[in-house]
């Protein structure tokens, strides 16, 4: 069985560099399947998760719980920021995850 | 480089952009049980790590060019375990396109195995960094 950092060292990293997420507006570019979405999103008062691979977005896994505060969109953030919908969306953290 | 531009106009007042992406280090492959390691092999890439270098040159080029100024860099170990090679493999086939499993690392394995009869499972750690970037204006 393949266990993906058991240690949460990338956990330990987003917490030195960026504090609590608590309470903050945070928008997730390249979210996978949601693997370190899951390490933040239950403190932040709301998630935008892109991940522009069907097959990754396909095989995302959050809590339905967090369906409220937590949006996880098909899309590049190329096409995020062309999207009206979202037009004037501003967010506390920005999190490049692995997406450079 | 664009990217970072766009992300800028994202932040709110105090905001912090948290860039994570590997060092192009390259990913060493071990065999591991508990706190003991013998080294397999380095992964091979198809760009050899290139597009890590070239995210290093946005960041500096975003730095330079007054978007952000580094707030913090971290940098930490990251683990994939597998209980085999032929999982490792499977799973950089699905998550890691361009990774190449080298055939060294086959032999190496066999090797290690045969001499020292260890079992263990089998470890990919790559270098990665996380850098916090406070916006500029």
């Amino acid at each position: 069985m393949i266990r993906v950092d058991p240690r949460a060292n990338e956990t330990r990293a987003l917490r030195q560099s960026a504090g609590s997420f608590e309470g903050l507006r945070v928008l997730e570019i390249g979210a996978g399947d949601g693997r370190l979405t899951r390490r933040f999103a239950r403190q932040a008062a709301h998630v935008v998760a892109l991940e522009p691979d069907a097959r990754r977005y396909q095989r995302r896994k959050l809590p339905s719980s967090w369906e409220t505060h937590v949006q996880f969109l098909p899309l590049s953030l190329e096409d995020y920021l062309k999207n009206p919908l979202f037009a004037g969306e501003r967010f506390d953290r920005v999190l490049l995850s692995w997406s450079l | 480089m664009h990217a970072l531009k766009s992300i800028h106009r994202l932040l709110a007042p105090g905001g912090l952009l948290l860039d994570i992406h590997p060092t192009d280090e390259p990913a060493g492959i071990y065999l591991g049980r508990g706190r003991s390691e013998h080294f397999i092999a380095w992964l091979e890439e198809t760009d050899e790590y290139e597009e890590y270098r070239q995210a290093d040159q946005a960041v500096a080029q975003a730095m330079s060019e007054g978007f952000y100024r580094l707030e913090r860099r971290n940098l930490f170990w990251f683990t994939i375990h597998a209980a085999s090679l032929p999982e490792l493999e499977l799973y950089l086939q699905q998550e890691w396109k361009d990774a190449i499993l080298p055939p060294l690392a086959w032999r190496r394995l066999a090797q290690i195995q045969d001499s020292r009869q260890i079992p263990g499972e089998i470890r990919l750690r790559e270098r990665i960094q996380l850098n916090a970037l406070l916006p500029h204006g």
